[in-house]
């Protein structure tokens, strides 16, 4: 098990190398981050050779990736150019505030999907197991600021016309002057968690659903109902535990996919996290942001993927011992049925 | 050479994915080929019929009705902000710009661009995959972790970070506006095409081990004929489900883009950018959000219900799931 880990890991570690290379690549085509010094007027063209020399401006691409790959392994990722801030500061507390989101979302919808999943394969074909698939579909071809809208405009606006009520708020984490009211804090997080779920629990569900199909068909199945296994036995002790094991994989991969959804939700929502933070230093061309952002996420869904492979590596023995040169690529055997990936989101 | 094996028609092509079809040729009449049952099984599919049916008439709207609806960009000052009526089907804007219309110039650019995707991505996801599968070794290895580095990448701020580059000089191709409806066929078919890829590995990798690559192999065919005319057209099948999936996974990520400001840039309407043109006032004028999203949303429904009938339909021994 251990040297499984190992290999993992030192293929991940090319990975991520080649994965901030690319971004590196992007942040620095994005445009000159001098543009507005060297267009004033005033600017003295000796400052402008300083602050060349200072942010390595002049060096080859390369030269300027490995330079801020040491000071970013190092923990030293810069001063914003908009807020003079260290970067980490400002990520480091955005990120506590999509955690907030993303881990709530993650365990709201494990708890949903693993229930819906479970319950639409033991009664394949019922009123139930239609309408989840219904719900599913629903899921997947709803785009979520559209959802998001939708929300806000009946669980918002037309309760407050209707009743006059404000049970939800849409904008931000708290309300001035609530602070760390928990309960104020809630019903600010139960729009954009509820938009974050449906992709999530649409395809956990699915997901869920055709492993548990396909556990449920097999011989060792058939051959604890034949010795008279009890039914509701043979769900949970035998079926349900292999059923899970591609589930937690997905489950891991798709928290990492689930940072390129928080991003859409905490714009509309006004969260201040991760997401906004982005979008707010695009905006302003704020370079050291933007890179050390995008780098972080490619690092956090590289590692996700790792997560989630040493995971299913270990509740599945088969796959250390035949997977053994696939590389990442194996990790999750998804069903023939899995619905079309929540990437999209 | 008067005989060759595999391809000569689609039914030659499907009997060699299963032998035991072989059996079945002589007991069927020549109308039953594999591609004609698999086409039937699809008419029978209601959710996917219902799917084409949506998707003919959104088609034919986008493209043909477009033509006789009011600009898009005709000012009606005096009737900014009407409710839906007879004369706006679908209300009309602040400047009382006609909805409908805008909604359909719109859908024509989305549409144009997930297609446009559908089909690049999926020449690249073929090319990568076949590659991989059929070459297998270190080429397979580079090829398929590249796939799963891409497949990674957090798709939509790496997309928003391309969009804002802004114009790219591409020499004899001129200059591209990545924030352009090209540019962002462009932009998304790099990153959605690894998805087939994997698919084309997958069925690759089986497929050359299969008896009549050996035969063609003996018969003196080279790798690249090998590929083209005997493993590609069986993988058909998945190739198309998933190029389906694409369109539908194109059309959420062009829109949401474009939504946040970072796709195709008014006045040139896309179902993302009408959307967020009226998320500011959408508490009163319900109308300019519900029905570009409900567009979206039609839309991408139907495509999930014909991709799954698909599916269903070539695939008939998977497990049937619904």
């Amino acid at each position: 098990m251990r040297g499984f880990v190992a290999r993992r890991l030192l293929v991940a570690i090319p990975v991520v190398l080649v994965a901030t290379f690319v971004v590196f690549l992007l942040v620095s085509a994005t445009g000159d981050p001098l543009a507005d010094i060297r267009t004033q007027p005033a600017t003295d063209p000796q400052t402008v050779r300083l602050l060349e020399e200072q942010y390595h401006l002049n060096d080859p691409v390369v030269e300027r990736y490995v330079h801020w790959l040491g000071d970013f392994v190092q923990g030293d990722w810069g001063t914003s150019f908009s807020t003079d801030r260290p970067v980490t500061d400002m990520i480091g507390e955005a990120a506590w505030n999509s955690f907030l989101l993303v881990g709530t979302t993650v365990v709201l919808s494990v708890f949903v999907a693993l229930l819906v999943g479970i319950v639409s394969a033991v009664r394949q074909r019922s009123a139930f197991d239609y309408a989840a698939t219904g719900f599913s579909y629903f899921g997947f071809s709803m785009p979520d600021f559209f959802f998001a809208l939708l929300l806000q405009l009946v669980l918002v606006v037309w309760l407050r016309e209707q009743f006059d009520v404000q049970l939800f708020y849409v904008q931000g984490k708290y309300t001035v002057g609530e602070e760390g009211n928990l309960v104020n804090l809630v019903q600010h997080m139960v729009l954009p968690v509820a938009t974050l779920m449906l992709t999530t629990v649409a395809a956990w569900s699915r997901y869920q659903r055709d492993s548990m199909l396909d556990v449920l068909r097999s011989d060792y199945i058939r051959t604890a109902r034949a010795k008279g296994v009890p039914r509701s036995r043979i769900v949970r002790h035998h079926a349900l535990r292999n059923a899970l094991i591609p589930f937690v994989t997905v489950v891991a991969i798709d928290t990492g996919v689930l940072l390129g959804g928080v991003v859409v939700v905490e714009r509309i929502f006004s969260w201040p996290g991760l997401g906004l933070v982005f979008f707010t230093a695009l905006e302003r061309s704020d370079y050291p942001v933007v890179l050390a952002w995008t780098a972080l996420a490619t690092v956090f869904v590289v590692l996700c993927n790792l997560v989630a492979d040493v995971i299913y590596g270990l509740l599945d023995p088969r796959i250390r011992v035949s997977r053994r040169s696939a590389g990442p690529s194996a990790v999750a055997p998804t069903p023939a049925a899995s619905p079309p990936e929540v990437a999209a989101s | 050479m008067s005989m060759r094996v595999g391809d000569e028609s689609a039914r030659t092509r499907a009997e060699s994915i299963d032998p035991l079809l072989v059996s079945n040729e002589v007991a069927t009449p020549e109308g039953r080929s594999e591609w004609r049952r698999a086409g039937r099984r699809f008419r029978r599919h209601v959710p996917a019929m219902l799917g084409v049916a949506v998707l003919v008439l959104m088609a034919f709207a986008c493209f043909v009705l477009v033509r006789f609806v009011p600009s898009p960009t005709k000012l009606h000052l005096a009737h900014s902000y009407e409710h839906p009526s007879s004369s706006h089907w679908f209300g009309t804007d602040e400047l009382g710009r006609d909805s409908f219309s805008r909604v359909l110039h719109g859908g024509q650019i989305s549409l144009r661009i997930a297609l446009g995707v559908a089909l690049l991505s999926t020449v690249v996801g073929v090319v990568i995959g076949s590659m991989a599968g059929f070459y297998g070794g270190w080429l397979d290895g580079l090829l398929m972790r590249f796939t799963d580095l891409w497949i990674a990448l957090p798709a939509l701020p790496i997309l928003a970070l391309a969009v804002s580059i802004g114009t790219v000089d591409l020499g004899v191709f001129g200059g591209i506006d990545l924030g352009g409806p090209l540019g962002m066929t462009l932009l998304l078919s790099l990153l959605l095409w690894g998805s087939i890829a994997r698919v084309v590995r997958g069925a690759t990798l089986s497929l050359r081990e299969r008896e009549f690559v050996d035969a063609s192999r003996a018969m003196g065919a080279s790798n690249a004929r090998i590929i083209t005319r005997h493993v590609l057209p069986n993988c058909l099948g998945p190739i198309v489900v998933n190029a389906t999936l694409v369109v539908a996974e194109a059309i959420l990520v062009e829109t949401t883009l474009s939504f946040l400001g970072f796709g195709i840039q008014p006045p040139t309407p896309s179902w993302g950018n009408l959307l967020s043109d009226a998320i500011g006032t959408f508490e009163d004028y319900w109308w300019l959000t519900v029905f570009p999203g409900l567009a979206i949303f039609v839309t991408v429904l139907a495509i999930n219900f014909v991709g799954d009938g698909l599916r269903d339909a070539i695939d008939p021994r998977r497990p049937v799931r619904i």
